[in-house]
Order: structure tokens, then C-alpha cells, then sequence
């Protein structure tokens, strides 16, 4: 699936604007005129939400009280078109080749894509919640019912949180609080199950791919630390809600269950986050990435667009260029933003560029 | 509005106080009116305004029924088969049973389903009612038609632990792939559910 055109209006530092891409799309300016807002409006397109956790109202044009996302895609057999609006005060608006979307887990994955920017590093160097939602964000895009049973969990949770409080307030019986536990194991074991699958086939992607990028020298493994585990998760759940009960019911939330879950990236068996330098944590990073296009590639049967965030400043030359060489050859389509044109792209003849300034986009040439 | 006589204006706002109408739906029933024969309106009003009146809730199941007819036509039929009873969230949903036809036994409506978030309690759904009924009408089989959301789950659950000291069967609706659709376009979750539920060839 590619991206054939784009249209923004009143989305951030855009009034109104409409691109055509072609394979290679090269985005450059200056720092702050509006680049990575181009990229953003297309993680949209794919995620339904923004990759910065932006709010809708945040990303409506300033002065304005509305946004507007157009991407005509297209598989190479059929085009659809995806619109989103969203109004201030009002609920935004999916739109299928016109058809208003009641749930967006059927709009997401439809444009598979994986995004590298300089905050990607956080799936390495960040908290749990960063990289609990870096696995979330990518099995959303290849499993449609494990984003339904992620909404569904989020629910549970926080019920059961709600009557925990009610309980220890005294306001509510133990076989009223009780009634949450099914529905939250239910949804918390199928996404234990789900992450631990995932993560079980990307971590030889992963090893793989950092012994490319670094050498034979640098072993790399994911281990998913699952805070529900055991030859039954069913049962594994319910013992550990159940033990967990009077603890929870005093500090009114719960502690059991995948919203705990932990990944963690290890060097040479040594954790990646505490031990890493710099450079061997923005190298995992790379390593993440290009594992990430190979797994949705590989459980999807479809190759990902490539995302490419400011990148040139993060990585140095070596990596970089191992890096277009990588998403250039596999990937169907590329969006990449810089301050000035990479060398190893110059000699690309077939991109497309814009020049981006306070908020316009300039067609600046094209190889087709 | 401000460009409505003010009567107008009024009629629209009530209308759009309406579930499913906004602003142009409003719009179009209101001009529909204004061109009807006083005397049709009048009699609108008037039925609406009596339904309103003379409806109440029936005693035993919950649903609407006349206050002159209580219980209600379904709890009092000969025809009934009174060893099950289907329990369901809200009284539009016996209607959709009902057009269906081929259910022969009783109702009973919850009103919702338990929230924490929203403070929806057992006792503020008709769920003392439904053990009593349960009990006393030594009921065989309660099925549970409710909704497969969170809440509606964590309602299930509720329910047939307050049900298990009782002689009667418990079950639940099976949630699947709709009649008459094409597998390719059914969502992936629902095709998940019924996978999970599926059963052998017999």
C-alpha cells in the first residue's frame, strides 16, 4: 500500500496543502517550518492518532477550530480514500472511501508504516510505558482484534480500578468488585499471549539485524517480561488477582496484569538502556526499526512505508546510509525529512522534494 | 436559528432533543408537520402525549406495557413457554426477539448493565426481581442476551453468580459471523469470537 497523495487543511502550521509522492519523498527545511507535521498527518492516515500523542484540538492549525486529513492509497489494484475531520467540541471523524468509520481498529493497518525519529530511541532508553506502547503501536498494525482487546483491557482496568475505590470506601461488596476480574483476564491474557508471540519471533530479527549494522561482536535479545505468566495464563491471571486483592483494594488500582509488562533490549546479555553508550543504543534503535519492517513485512505479507524522521542528525553518515540503503531497497515508499539533501540521496535521481517553509510546501523537482 | 419565527425555533429544538436527529433531520420533520393537515398533527400530538400516559412498566419483566394490561401481554400469555427467561438490557431489545418469532418463553429487562465508572449497582438493575422470579417460578433455563462489551461481561458474570445456588441453567447468546454475510467481509474480531466459540460438525 502506498501514499499517493495528501491533503492537509488546518492540520498544525498548515492552511492548505496537497502533495503528490512518488517512491522517494524528501521533505526539506529549516527546523520548525513543518516537516515532521507532513509526517504526522501520514502516521494519522495509519494510526488514527498522532505519533507525538498529540490531542486533536493541539493539532488544529492555531486560530483554527478544525483539521482536515485527506490520503488517497493506493495497493496497486484498488484506491481507497481515507479522510479524517475533526471539530472542536465534536468526536474526530473516520471516513472510508466516504463511509463514516465507527471503529477505527478497521482503519488501522490499512496503511502499514514503520517511523523512525529521533525520539524512537525511547523504546531503548525509556520507561515501560514507552516501550510497552512501542509494541502496542506495531502489533496493532498486523493484528486488528489485538487493538479491539487493548481498548476492551483499558476499559476493564479501569472499572475494576473505579470499584476498587468504591470497596475500600466501603460502598461496594467484594462480589460486585469481583465481576471485573473476567472481563480483564479475558482481554489481559490475550494480549499477554499475543505480545509474547510477537516478541518471540522479533527478538532473532533483532539479532540479526544489530549483527549487520555492528558486527559479529554485539549479540542483541528482546526478552518480554510478562507480569502475568505460566504454563496457564488463565489461571495464572485469576491466582494473581485474587492474591493481589487486598493490596489493590487499599491502593484503589491494580497491579496485576499487562499494563505492568516490561520489554527489555539487552546487549551482549547486559540491559541496553542501563549499560549502553550513545551509540550502541541509537545502532539498537536502527536495529528495532529495520526489525520491526521485517516482522510486519514477514506476518503481513505486506511491506511497510518508511517513515524517516530527521534521522541524518541522529545517526551518523555510516549508519544513515545503511539505513536508506536498508528501507530504499524493501520498502514500497519513503518519507524522510531533513535540514539539507543526504549525499547518498543526491545520487538517488528518482525522488521527489519539497521545500518546506513556515507552513507551505514547495515542489521543488522530481525524477517521477 | 435566529432566522426561525420563534415557534419554529422551539419545535426544532424539542427535536433535536430526539436520538438520531440533528440539525437537518430536525429541519425536515418540522416543515413535514407544518404542511400536514392541522387536525393529523393535532392527532400526533395527542398519541404521543397518551402513550406517554398510559404506559408503565410491566411488574414482572420490566418492558413497556399498558397501564391497563399489567403484566404485560407476554408474562400473561397461555402460550408462553414459562420454563426460560431471557434477560436483556432494554425493553427495544424484546422487540427485536420478538420479530424474530421463533423464541417462545419469557423476558426479563435489566434496565443496563453494572459500571463502576458510571455507579450502576446490582440493585439499580432489576436483578433482585430476576432471582425472585427465578425462584419462585422455578424457572429452568435463564438466558443471557446481553451485549458483548466490558460491562455487559462483567454483568454475565455477576448474574450467573447470583444465579448458581438456583436450580436453574444458565446460558449465554452465541456471538459469531451474521447470517447471510460473506466470511472475507466480516471484521476480524467478530471472526475471532466465533472461532473461539466454534462448535463440531454435527
Amino acid at each position: 500500500m502506498r501514499l499517493e497523495e495528501l491533503t492537509v487543511v488546518n492540520f498544525r502550521n498548515y492552511e492548505e496543502a496537497s502533495l503528490r509522492f512518488g517512491r522517494f519523498n524528501l521533505f526539506l527545511g529549516e527546523n520548525a517550518q513543518g516537516k515532521t507535521n507532513l509526517l504526522e498527518a501520514i502516521h494519522m492516515l495509519a494510526a488514527t492518532r498522532s505519533h507525538r500523542s498529540a490531542s486533536d484540538a493541539e493539532m488544529a492549525r492555531h486560530g483554527a477550530s478544525s483539521y482536515y486529513i485527506r490520503g488517497l492509497l493506493n495497493d496497486g489494484y484498488s484506491r481507497r480514500r481515507l479522510e479524517i475531520a475533526y471539530e472542536r467540541g465534536g468526536r474526530k471523524r473516520v471516513t472510508l472511501d466516504g463511509k463514516a468509520q465507527a471503529r477505527f481498529s478497521n482503519i488501522v493497518g490499512l496503511l502499514k508504516i514503520v517511523f523512525f525519529a529521533p525520539e524512537s530511541t525511547a523504546a531503548v532508553r525509556g520507561s515501560p510505558e514507552d516501550r510497552r506502547r512501542f509494541l502496542d503501536a506495531l502489533i496493532s498494525q498486523a493484528r486488528k482484534d489485538y487493538l479491539s482487546d487493548l481498548i476492551d483491557y483499558r476499559r476493564a482496568l479501569s472499572q475494576r480500578n473505579e470499584a476498587l475505590k468504591q470497596t475500600r470506601d466501603r460502598r461496594m461488596a467484594l462480589s460486585e468488585l469481583r465481576v471485573w476480574e473476567a472481563p480483564l483476564a479475558a482481554a489481559g491474557v490475550r494480549l499477554t499471549a499475543r505480545r509474547l508471540e510477537v516478541c518471540g519471533e522479533l527478538s532473532p530479527l533483532l539479532r540479526l539485524q544489530q549483527e549487520r549494522l555492528a558486527g559479529e561482536g554485539e549479540e542483541a535479545e528482546l526478552i518480554y517480561r510478562a507480569n502475568v505468566s505460566g504454563e496457564s495464563l488463565e489461571n495464572a491471571f485469576a491466582e494473581r488477582l485474587t492474591a493481589a486483592e487486598t493490596n489493590d483494594i487499599r491502593r484503589g488500582t491494580t497491579s496485576v496484569g499487562p499494563h505492568r509488562d516490561d520489554l527489555e533490549l539487552r546487549l551482549n546479555g547486559r540491559s541496553a538502556r542501563r549499560f549502553g553508550s550513545q551509540g550502541q543504543q541509537r545502532t539498537l534503535t536502527l536495529a528495532l526499526k529495520l526489525s520491526e519492517f521485517e516482522w510486519l513485512k514477514a506476518a503481513t505479507g505486506i511491506a511497510p512505508v518508511a517513515l524517516l524522521d530527521d534521522v541524518v542528525s541522529e545517526l551518523d553518515r555510516g549508519r544513515a546510509r545503511r539505513l536508506f540503503s536498508a528501507f530504499g531497497s524493501l520498502s514500497p515508499q519513503v518519507f524522510l525529512t531533513a535540514t539539507e539533501a543526504p549525499e547518498d540521496l543526491r545520487e538517488r535521481a528518482a525522488s521527489d522534494v519539497w521545500q518546506i517553509r513556515a507552513g507551505t510546501a514547495q515542489y521543488a523537482e522530481g525524477g517521477g | 436559528m435566529r432566522y426561525y419565527p420563534e415557534s419554529l425555533a422551539r419545535l426544532l429544538t424539542e427535536l433535536r432533543k430526539l436520538p438520531g436527529v440533528g440539525e437537518k433531520t430536525a429541519q425536515r420533520l418540522a416543515f413535514h408537520m407544518l404542511r400536514e393537515p392541522a387536525e393529523d398533527i393535532r392527532r400526533l400530538g395527542k398519541t404521543i402525549a397518551e402513550a406517554h400516559d398510559h404506559l408503565t412498566q410491566c411488574g414482572v419483566c420490566g418492558s413497556f406495557t399498558d397501564k391497563t394490561q399489567n403484566p404485560c401481554r407476554i408474562c400473561e400469555s397461555p402460550n408462553r413457554d414459562r420454563s426460560s427467561i431471557c434477560v436483556v438490557e432494554k425493553p427495544d431489545d424484546i422487540a427485536v426477539f420478538e420479530r424474530m418469532g421463533s423464541y417462545r418463553g419469557l423476558y426479563h429487562v435489566l434496565g443496563g448493565v453494572l459500571s463502576a465508572l458510571n455507579h450502576v449497582r446490582p440493585d439499580d438493575l432489576r436483578i433482585p426481581e430476576l432471582l425472585s422470579r427465578v425462584e419462585k417460578e422455578q424457572t429452568a433455563e435463564v438466558i443471557l442476551a446481553l451485549n458483548p462489551s466490558v460491562e455487559g461481561n462483567a454483568t454475565v458474570t455477576y448474574l450467573s453468580r447470583q444465579l448458581e445456588p438456583l436450580p436453574a441453567r444458565v446460558t449465554q447468546i452465541a456471538y459469531g459471523i451474521p447470517i447471510g454475510s460473506e466470511l472475507d467481509y466480516v471484521d476480524e474480531v467478530t471472526l475471532n469470537r466465533a472461532l473461539e466459540s466454534r462448535s463440531e460438525v454435527p
